[in-house]
């Protein structure tokens, strides 16, 4: 055979071969789709982890790439940033990966170095860190805005050091607190008396109640007196706050006025999913009222509404990430907030002897569990000129008496809060 | 994206207009019309040499037994005009256009020309735009006007031979540069990933500028006559001798003086410019192996250097463990038997033994085992691992590169590239051993997919070329192709897992320096033509002399 022939046959040959290797480069995309799919949602996460720059409302470092130097840091805001295992469904990291386009048929995803400037003031998260652990306390601390809605403060323990995976970790330590559900205690009587009054019971209709410490299965800690329905409240007493509530609303009234408020929902933050809490007032319409049987809200959601109550009845959506869009809904009337800011401002001075060092209205509460253990409970807003627009809540696991829980948030308002608005 | 568009739609239309050139060019009579009694017409492919003999070798085959094997070479000489016939029974040639053997007449008439098309121009226009595209998108990214330089050189090259060639449609050329466009942007690639971008531009000048002079060279070198006596050598006989020796000389030195990467000793560190001499021993073998046209394959002096020589290179390959250089070592080896040798059983034996040398290559080298077992992985069937099934199972080690490649390359990269996230970005040998994946990753798998399209195209136009080439010539085209064939073969199948892992370069788009001598002196050798322009401005004076003959 002439060699041009070989030649030929050569070249056929290598033109085959070519084909028949492109058809099998294209093949094995088709045969291992799925777990490439799988491989490069990890890369996508990997850069994610690498990419991120995550800084406070002031501009300082919270995680650039790699968590930050300071354990301080990473402890306190362990639960808002998350780790590289998506431990926390609700951190920062994870919530990027979840909204992280992974592209289409066209081109992949498109890797972004933006900066995340969150609301929170690191700041006051280490204050409230260090304020929880030295009291030896599982709980969490949320300070917000009421009038924009951002968070700056979110803090849980125990937390978790990412950086030291030899350490113990504790129970409890990868659920952040602020957004778990808990049995309100008697910060939830604000609540039932906001439905009372939204019902269009006129207080002054309602005359006065004598507590004598106990009214059938309601007891109260103390013998309260006659009260009428503010003293009710600030006083935190059981007994008139359930009377009422038996005497004029139903189950499903009570019931339908908490869902109504949205307080109960799971996007009560913005772009973040929190638990959705529950009430079931028909076995025990007055438990309920004073906050305890089947109720369950978390921190968030109790936040909400006494953020509401300081912003004129609406409330503005939570958020912790400057520049996201949020909503404002109007929960209750203006009667309703002059109602209850002036029965909760008295007893924040009267009852609780002023243990904030501005103008400010809250409410204890105390959760008993079944266990014999009571939740701690504090909500607060500051509602002085002088101080920021800020709604403070905390919540100790088992801490017992609700007076640790008014204490820290004190402490953290007149020492760091207000001490920071006077400085500025 | 769009310009990743724009250089797809570019490209689909250089290899469509090309294709269709190639197509037309297929009847184009470029050669000798040989009279034997009946009309015999050579269809050209033969090139400017037609042999004559008893061999089935030969381009016209005698049966008459007083015809010698190898009886003689017809030859058009461009530079001389003038057909001249070599005797290869007593070694002399003469102007001729004709001559009696066997007892039959054999006339020699000239070529003609009957190719007129109207697209001649096209693919050059197209090849440009390609490459202007290519660089004003790096100029974009990088900001940096420096980086239009290389870019400058292949778009000068492309039209320099456009006037040079006779048929102005340097196809091979176009290939090879735009090929040289993805070269540039994977020499700058560690620039462009927070890399010294000043030390990446330099290697894109002088890769870029190596892979163009060496090609130049080549062809330079083959416009010698080659084959002309010098005494009882041909130029080509002194060449291969000196070829033979520089081998081992390399070897030598590489064996002496490499350091270890990854299991090999395939590098060398010279005055800080790291390259790897086995490349250059690939050039230099292809030249040993092509024996001189009017030699017989057998004869005891090429036999000698032919086989030991090979079967020195393959131990070299061996000892340095390379064993992707072994591969293309054994593909060019049993080429040059297949293309050159008449002997049916030495071809056979040829290839038993490559297949033998295949077979027990695992246990000759850990690191060969360790890949081919990487790549099997416990998959009953070839077939699966044939499609990727061992470097999905073996991520954590063997597959962990070809993963990353796949990856980039189809689930990243999309159709149309993806330029801002970099799957690739840790990976070793990312724009060497997996440049392809870092192609596709950047540019879509359809620019993937055109880029092999395009390798089908320079195989077709290779062939088209040998027409225009002396017969040592086509054989060092084909043996050139196949070398270039295997290297891109080894590297894609590598790189998407259809192979196991060789560490083989893609010629002419793997950044790197040292392959650039061995492949821009390929690439020159398949593009080169023995006929000028200058020969065509005479070709109707040719005709004039061709009717008197007839």
């Amino acid at each position: 055979m002439p060699k041009i022939n070989r030649m030929k046959i050569l070249c056929g040959l290598l033109v085959l071969i070519m084909c028949a290797g492109i058809i099998l480069v294209l093949l094995v995309p088709v045969f291992h789709a799925d777990e490439m799919k799988s491989y490069y949602q990890d890369f996508i996460h990997h850069d994610i982890l690498n990419t991120a720059h995550i800084v406070d409302r002031n501009g300082q470092d919270i995680y650039n790439g790699d968590y930050a130097e300071s354990k301080l840091t990473r402890l306190a805001t362990f639960h808002l940033i998350g780790d590289d295992y998506d431990s926390i469904p609700t951190s920062v990291l994870a919530e990027l990966y979840a909204n992280t386009s992974e592209g289409n048929l066209f081109q992949g995803y498109q890797s972004q170095s933006e900066e995340i400037r969150l609301t929170i003031d690191l700041d006051l998260q280490e204050a409230a860190y260090e304020a929880l652990v030295d009291g030896g306390y599982a709980g969490t601390v949320f300070v917000a805005d009421y009038q924009t809605g951002e968070i700056l403060c979110m803090v849980s323990t125990p937390s978790v050091d990412v950086k030291e995976t030899s350490e113990n970790i504790q129970e409890g330590a990868y659920l952040n607190k602020a957004l778990q559900t808990y049995a309100p205690g008697s910060t939830f009587k604000a609540i039932s008396v906001a439905c009372l009054l939204e019902k269009g019971i006129d207080p002054d209709d309602l005359g006065s109640y004598y507590c004598d410490g106990k009214d059938g299965h309601i007891s109260c800690t103390q013998r309260h007196g006659r009260v009428n329905l503010k003293q009710a409240l600030y006083k935190s007493c059981n007994c008139a706050i359930s009377y009422y509530v038996e005497k004029y609303l139903t189950a499903d009234d009570l019931d339908q006025f908490v869902r109504s408020l949205g307080i109960l929902d799971a996007d009560l933050i913005a772009g973040t999913t929190i638990n959705e809490g529950t009430i079931d007032s028909s076995d025990d319409l007055a438990w309920t009222a004073d906050g305890q049987s089947k109720t369950l809200m978390s921190p968030v959601g109790l936040a909400s509404f006494y953020a509401a109550l300081a912003n004129d009845g609406v409330y503005q959506q939570f958020s912790l990430i400057q520049g996201q869009q949020t909503t404002a809904d109007a929960l209750i009337s203006q009667s309703t907030v002059d109602y209850l800011k002036e029965a909760l401002t008295t007893g924040m001075r009267v009852w609780y002897r002023s243990p904030i060092d501005c103008r400010s209205f809250g409410k204890t509460g105390t959760a008993e569990l079944d266990s014999g253990k009571s939740h701690a409970w504090f909500a607060c807003c500051l509602d002085d000129e002088e101080a920021p627009s800020y709604v403070i809540v905390t919540m100790l696991e088992k801490a017992g008496s609700s007076s640790k829980a008014m204490n820290l948030a004190a402490d953290l308002i007149n020492d760091h809060i207000l001490t920071k608005e006077a400085s500025s | 994206m769009i310009v990743n568009l724009c250089l797809d739609i570019l490209l689909v239309l250089f290899i469509i207009a090309t294709a269709y050139i190639l197509f037309q060019k297929r009847n184009w009579r470029f050669g000798l019309v040989v009279k034997n009694g009946e009309t015999i017409v050579q269809d050209g492919m033969q090139g400017l040499a037609t042999t004559l003999g008893r061999l089935k070798t030969n381009d016209v085959h005698f049966k008459e037994i007083t015809v010698a094997r190898k009886q003689g070479m017809v030859t058009y000489r461009p530079k001389k005009k003038s057909i001249e016939y070599l005797n290869l029974k007593n070694g002399r040639t003469q102007e001729t256009t004709g001559e009696v053997i066997g007892g039959e007449e054999v006339t020699f008439s000239l070529p003609t020309n009957d190719f007129e098309t109207c697209l001649t121009y096209l693919p050059l226009l197209l090849g440009e735009a390609f490459i202007a595209v290519s660089g004003a998108a790096m100029y974009r990214l990088t900001g940096q006007l420096a980086v239009l330089g290389p870019y400058l050189f292949l778009l000068i090259y492309n039209l320099a031979f456009t006037l040079i060639r006779s048929d102005h449609l340097p196809v091979i050329e176009e290939i090879m540069t735009i090929l040289l466009t993805f070269y540039i942007e994977a020499t700058l690639y560690p620039g462009l990933n927070g890399g010294d971008f000043q030390s990446c531009l330099v290697s894109a000048y002088v890769g870029v500028g190596l892979y163009l002079f060496f090609s130049v060279l080549a062809r330079l070198f083959l416009s010698l006559n080659l084959n002309r006596f010098l005494g009882k050598q041909t130029l080509w006989d002194y060449f291969r001798k000196l070829a033979a020796l520089l081998i081992l000389i390399i070897s030598i030195l590489n064996i002496a003086l490499a350091d270890e990467i990854m299991g090999a000793y395939n590098w060398i560190t010279l005055f800080g410019i790291q390259f790897q001499p086995s490349e250059m021993v690939k050039i230099l073998l292809l030249v040993v192996l092509v024996i001189p046209d009017q030699r017989l394959f057998g004869e005891r002096k090429s036999s000698f250097l032919f086989f030991g020589i090979s079967a020195y290179c393959f131990l070299y390959a061996l000892i340095i463990g390379d064993s992707g250089l072994l591969v293309q070592l054994g593909v060019i080896f049993v080429l040059a038997i297949l293309i050159q040798c008449s002997r049916l059983l030495l071809s056979l034996v040829a290839i038993g033994l490559s297949v033998v040398a295949v077979l027990i290559l695992p246990s000759l080298s850990s690191t060969a085992f360790s890949r081919i077992q990487g790549w099997l992985g416990s998959n009953a069937s070839i077939w699966k691992s044939l499609t990727g099934a061992g470097s999905f199972e073996n991520f954590t080690t063997y597959g962990y590169q070809s993963v990353h490649a796949l990856v980039a390359a189809f689930t990243n990269g999309g159709l149309l590239g993806n330029q801002s996230f970099d799957v690739l970005k840790n990976i070793t040998a990312a724009n060497s051993d997996l440049v392809m994946a870092l192609i596709s990753q950047r540019h879509g798998s359809i620019m993937l997919v055109l880029l092999l399209g395009l390798l089908i195209l320079l195989i077709l136009a290779v062939m088209q070329n040998v027409r225009q080439q002396f017969k040592l010539n086509q054989t060092l085209s084909a043996l050139s192709l196949a070398a270039v064939f295997c290297a891109i073969v080894l590297n894609v199948g590598g790189t998407f897992s259809i192979i196991p892992l060789t560490g083989v370069v893609n010629p002419a788009v793997s950044a790197g320096i040292s392959a650039s001598i061995s492949y821009g002196t390929m690439f020159g050798i398949m593009a080169h033509t023995s006929v000028s322009k200058a020969y065509w401005k005479d070709i109707q004076k040719w005709e004039e002399v061709s009717d008197e003959i007839y």
